[in-house]
């Protein structure tokens, strides 16, 4: 149909039309194209199951005390598959629950400062002049805090260490990335004629915003979506670390290494290598599949090498 | 160009205000405030006592107002308040911190480009080469591996098993002055470990500018006409390559200043990250809000040291 109109017409309907969102089937094909992406995804499935069906993989209680080893760290064991920890409790079943907490403080902290950072970026664009050069000042402002030490304060001050809280902070303070990539977007979308044409029509402002213009400029917010949430379980593995995260009985990652410098933890370095390499395996593989979906979503790569 | 300089200076003000009012405002409006670390305390004082200091302190006053006080005497007296903690001027405290921690990030800064740079430019014109994935590889690893726990492993292997460096600190102990020598030996694990982590961030985009430029015209045109590619990539690439890497330096020192932090933490080293996370703990909030300005200010400091850097490096660019 497209061959049997004329040459102008098409190009002028390019210029209508929005951009073409690649449709998943295609976007699977390029990302599995990449090995590492794969590998990843796959890591990401492990941890995703590990800390899902973690009260089915172990049969030890995580807060669970063996009195008989309290005090002393056993080494790994067919009975203990990572040893027990200095309170004598299973590490391996402190493990799995450690990998729910971070899964869980990951996603819902990103899922908050992506959805600020999406209409903060969105408002700032569309309606452009002063209010975006106020917005985007904030924003500037925000990038100047070291966020860390920002957080660290907040979780100080509120002395409330719930996971709800942490989640809050952390999302709350790294939503500024998003909203600087989302107005970028946006504002390359804002001239185009599809949505010229949505406003010839009548559509409201939300409208617009919601139906035409954050659809086509979702491809980058997932990627920053997914590297994100590494980057939140380094964040929430840092709190913990200090002491300002998730509170001790409840297993983490971070706060299993908070006795790191002990002298009956540095004589049993499992319980040092294994939280910190469960943290980079998951970390990177999240940033694996993100790079991956970087290269599968991104127009400027698109049919290239196939 | 100077005046380019002077208007950055100025816009400086409004955003260092902002951030001071912002540290303020969350500290101020916490719940329990200020003053609960002395209903906290071990000895808990009677209302009546507790009103006193309150009014002392101008903690029964509104914190827009204190804010106002507290800003007031910065300016004025260049005081930021006595800690809450051992009654020292904050001031005072944090300038004699701020050395080490400067100190620190600078070598590691230059350790992470001596590396980074030459790293980034074999692997992007050997790309594919096995430096290249070694390279990759090192950068993935380093950028999701948390500081503390790199500084852990390095003080478990280097320090307490093999002996090979001290654990802790910046000099020996009971030892008096400064020694050179003591004080490398003292800063090589530290240093190492927060370069390992900065690598990552440095090498990519290194390495990605680095294979950008190649693909330019002018790079063929170089080529084309017979010069020798160690020319053609040092003269004409590299030069351009680095451009848009000082842009990085602004972007990525509260990450460097974060990991800093942790990485005196973890080795037991007096500067400022140790500072706040102990007045984070004991909740002096005169020294917390003196660390977050600081920090800001070495942040924009840093940005805007960057963009001048920019402005200088590269003729196309002219603020004027």
């Amino acid at each position: 149909m497209a061959a049997t109109r004329p040459l102008g017409l098409e190009s002028a309907l390019d210029q209508a039309m929005p951009p073409h969102v690649p449709v998943a089937a295609d976007v699977w094909r390029r990302f599995a194209r990449n090995k590492l992406s794969l590998v990843g995804l796959g890591l990401v499935g492990l941890i995703v199951f590990c800390a899902v069906f973690a009260p089915h993989l172990t049969s030890y209680d995580p807060l669970a005390i063996d009195m008989n080893v309290l005090g002393t760290p056993t080494p790994p064991s067919a009975q203990h598959l990572f040893g027990t920890d200095v309170d004598g409790r299973d590490y391996f079943s402190r493990m799995l629950f450690g990998a729910r907490i971070s899964l869980e403080v990951g996603f819902s902290a990103m899922f908050i400062a992506i959805t600020f950072g999406t209409i903060y970026g969105a408002i700032a664009a569309y309606y452009g002049g002063w209010v975006d050069s106020v917005m985007m000042r904030f924003v500037d402002m925000m990038l100047s805090f070291p966020t860390f030490f920002l957080i660290l304060t907040v979780e100080a001050v509120t002395n409330n260490f719930s996971i709800i809280v942490i989640m809050v902070v952390i999302g709350m303070l790294s939503w500024t990335g998003v909203s600087r990539l989302v107005r970028g977007q946006i504002l390359s979308l804002r001239e185009r004629d599809f949505v010229t044409a949505a406003r010839a029509f009548g559509a409201e402002d939300r409208r617009i915003i919601f139906r035409h213009l954050l659809p086509n400029a979702l491809a980058p917010v997932i990627v920053a979506a997914t590297l994100a949430i590494g980057d939140n379980i380094l964040t929430e593995s840092g709190l913990s670390y200090l002491g300002l995260g998730v509170q001790i009985p409840t297993p983490s990652w971070g706060n299993s290494l908070q006795k790191a410098l002990d002298p009956e933890v540095l004589s049993a370095p499992w319980l040092l290598v294994i939280p910190g390499l469960l943290i980079v395996v998951t970390v990177v593989a999240f940033n694996f599949v993100g790079e991956g979906l970087r290269d599968a979503l991104d127009p400027k790569t698109r049919g290239s090498g196939a | 160009m100077s005046t380019y300089i002077g208007r950055r200076l100025i816009g400086l003000i409004p955003l260092l205000l902002g951030i001071s009012v912002i540290s303020y405002a969350i500290m101020a409006l916490a719940p329990g405030g200020v003053g609960s670390i002395f209903t906290h305390s071990a000895r808990p004082m009677s209302a009546a006592d507790l009103a006193v200091i309150q009014h002392q302190l101008g903690l029964d006053r509104p914190w827009y107002v204190q804010y106002f006080y507290w800003l007031h005497n910065l300016v004025v007296n260049r005081d930021l308040g006595f800690s809450f903690i051992d009654g020292r001027p904050v001031m005072a405290k944090i300038l004699e911190k701020i050395p080490t921690t400067l100190q620190l990030i600078s070598i590691s800064f230059i350790c992470t480009l001596l590396i980074a740079i030459p790293t980034a430019i074999y692997a992007a014109t050997h790309k594919n080469s096995v430096v290249d994935y070694i390279a990759t590889a090192v950068a993935f690893i380093g950028y999701g591996m948390p500081t503390f726990w790199l500084g852990i492993m390095m003080l478990e292997i280097f320090a307490v098993r093999l002996h090979w460096f001290p654990a802790s600190g910046l000099s020996e102990m009971g030892s008096s002055g400064f020694n050179l020598g003591d004080r490398i030996h003292h800063l090589v694990l530290p240093v190492a470990t927060l370069t390992f982590v900065s690598l990552a961030s440095w090498m990519r985009y290194q390495r990605a500018s680095m294979l950008d430029v190649l693909g330019e015209d002018y790079i063929r045109t170089a080529a084309a006409k017979g010069l020798s590619p160690r020319v053609v990539v040092y003269k004409h690439a590299l030069r351009n390559a680095l451009l848009p890497v000082i842009t990085l330096v602004g972007l990525y020192l509260p990450a460097l200043l974060t990991g800093a932090y942790f990485t005196e933490i973890v080795f037991s080293i007096p500067g400022m990250g140790y500072l706040g996370l102990n007045a984070i703990f004991e909740r002096d909030y005169p020294t917390i809000m003196g660390i977050t300005l600081f920090s800001a200010f070495l942040v924009v400091t840093g940005n805007l040291l960057a963009d001048i850097g920019y402005a200088v490096a590269d003729p196309r660019i002219r603020y004027d």
